[in-house]
């Protein structure tokens, strides 16, 4: 028990790159870790990019990893593996796109709006107020974020998921560093419209 | 360094703030089922790797060493083999004279007959400067009867009189005009044939003098060979003109074939 405490403290100590070493030399536990550090933000990234379609997500999630462990053997460190991690992501949305001729669904705001009105209505009674505005809050930046162009929003879900620098998003999208500072500025030049009444409240 | 505008000023405040929100509502977290799914999934894999590589290593335990084994095996009996077997003899291959008699036979006649040539050339010269030598020392005795006038006298008239055998239907001059007509008389005399004709006489030197080396060598079929080629030349019965000019001016300028050679070429007819 001691034994296993400690081993699994030391596996905490390590980096990602030293954990996902230590997996394909047949060390499991180091997965479990790796996965316990980069499953929210990478399910997070693909449910966005997927308009918050639930199954679709969790189908792409769990084939993200499947990959990733079936490629563990020919891993080798050249590249940080948030990066090769959120790469395998974006390739396989890229391939999901192509193979279903995704039409982007074109949300009626209007309508989730209406439903979400009503929504809010019936939390308005329960919920106290501030927890109502935050909700409202929600709401609208996750609504402003499915309104990005496809190219912003991942650039943007990258930074803020993936913890990914710069260069990083880059690399995983296949573009040059000055198109992704590009693409970040133009997305938040559209949030702005939702961003501005927050500075007030910031 | 670069001032920021008052647009990238916003903009950084404007990340700043949705970095702030959007930290606070992204809770979303994968089902806890498909949170187990993809763990198993990592751990069989793990598993089914060491499960064959232990395979691997298991079957390494018995055909690693056989394999071994037999190479060892293998490359100690091509050694011993090696080691034991008798020498190889290759076949033995015939000569080409063997294998083509006749063709080898005219190559080795070609390369006499220019032997033979170029041993006549080399020894041409030779002859010449002995022919000019001995001319020299002819004219020399012509011009100077007074010295030694018996002897001078007794030559010449012992040429008249063997050219006189040698060709009867040739008149003998009646008296010696000059110098210089007793000279040409003198020569012709001896036999000595004009410029173009000495060729004739150094090729058939030469070519006697080919033919005894060969005699000597005891190389009979080259010399049958080139004795028949020296006949087509030189026919039997031209040997008188040789006895002359040995008698006239010795035995090593002779023109004639050696009584050795004739007797061989009697018996080899």
């Amino acid at each position: 028990m001691v034994l296993t405490i400690s081993t699994s403290n030391n596996l905490a100590d390590l980096s990602d790159e030293a954990l996902m070493l230590s997996y394909q030399t047949g060390t499991a536990a180091a997965f479990d870790e790796l996965y316990a550090r980069h499953k929210g933000g990478l399910y997070r990234y693909v449910l966005r990019q997927l308009n918050n379609h639930d199954a679709l997500a969790q189908e792409i999630f769990q084939d993200v990893w499947m990959k990733l462990i079936n490629a563990r053997l020919s891993y080798q460190v050249s590249a940080k593996f948030s990066t090769w991690l959120y790469r395998i992501a974006h390739n396989r949305l890229v391939d999901h796109w192509r193979s279903d001729k995704k039409i982007k669904q074109q949300v009626d705001y209007d309508e989730i709006n209406s439903m979400d009105e009503d929504v809010l209505d019936s939390q308005r009674e329960s919920e106290p107020q501030n927890q109502f505005q935050q909700t409202q809050t929600r709401q609208k930046i996750l609504q402003a974020i499915d309104e990005l162009p496809e190219e912003q929003r991942s650039a943007i879900l990258l930074k803020e998921e993936g913890a990914l620098s710069l260069a990083q998003i880059a690399e995983v999208t296949g573009v040059n560093r000055e198109t992704v500072k590009s693409r970040l500025r133009y997305g938040i030049k559209r949030l702005q419209g939702i961003l501005q009444p927050l500075r007030s409240v910031l | 360094m670069t001032r920021k505008t008052q647009d990238e000023f916003e903009q950084d405040k404007d990340l700043d703030i949705l970095h702030e929100k959007y930290q606070a509502i992204a809770t979303e977290l994968p089902p806890e089922s498909l949170d187990a799914d993809i763990l198993q999934a990592a751990h069989q894999a793990v598993d089914s790797q060491s499960h064959i590589s232990r395979l691997k290593s298991s079957r390494r335990a018995w055909y690693v060493p056989a394999a071994y084994a037999a190479v060892l095996v293998l490359s100690l009996s091509v050694v011993l083999k090696l080691a034991f077997e008798p020498e190889y003899k290759s076949p033995e291959i015939p000569e080409t004279d063997a294998m083509f008699p006749h063709e080898e036979a005219l190559m080795q006649a070609e390369k006499s007959r220019l032997k033979q040539k170029l041993h006549i050339l080399s020894e041409q010269k030779n002859i010449d400067q002995n022919r000019m030598l001995k001319q020299q020392s002819l004219k020399q005795q012509v011009v100077k009867p007074a010295s030694q006038p018996k002897k001078s006298q007794q030559k010449i008239k012992k040429t008249r009189s063997h050219s006189k055998r040698a060709r009867p239907d040739m008149a003998a001059p009646a008296t010696i005009q000059s110098v210089g007509e007793m000279d040409e008389k003198a020569i012709a005399s001896a036999g000595i044939k004009p410029e173009t004709t000495q060729v004739t006489d150094k090729d058939q030197q030469a070519r006697i003098k080919y033919l005894i080396k060969l005699y000597d060598l005891q190389q009979f079929e080259k010399l049958k060979l080139a004795m028949q080629d020296y006949r087509k030349d030189y026919p039997i019965g031209g040997d008188e003109l040789g006895d002359e000019i040995e008698s006239v001016m010795g035995k090593s300028e002779s023109n004639k074939l050696p009584q050795v050679l004739r007797d061989w070429e009697q018996h080899n007819q």
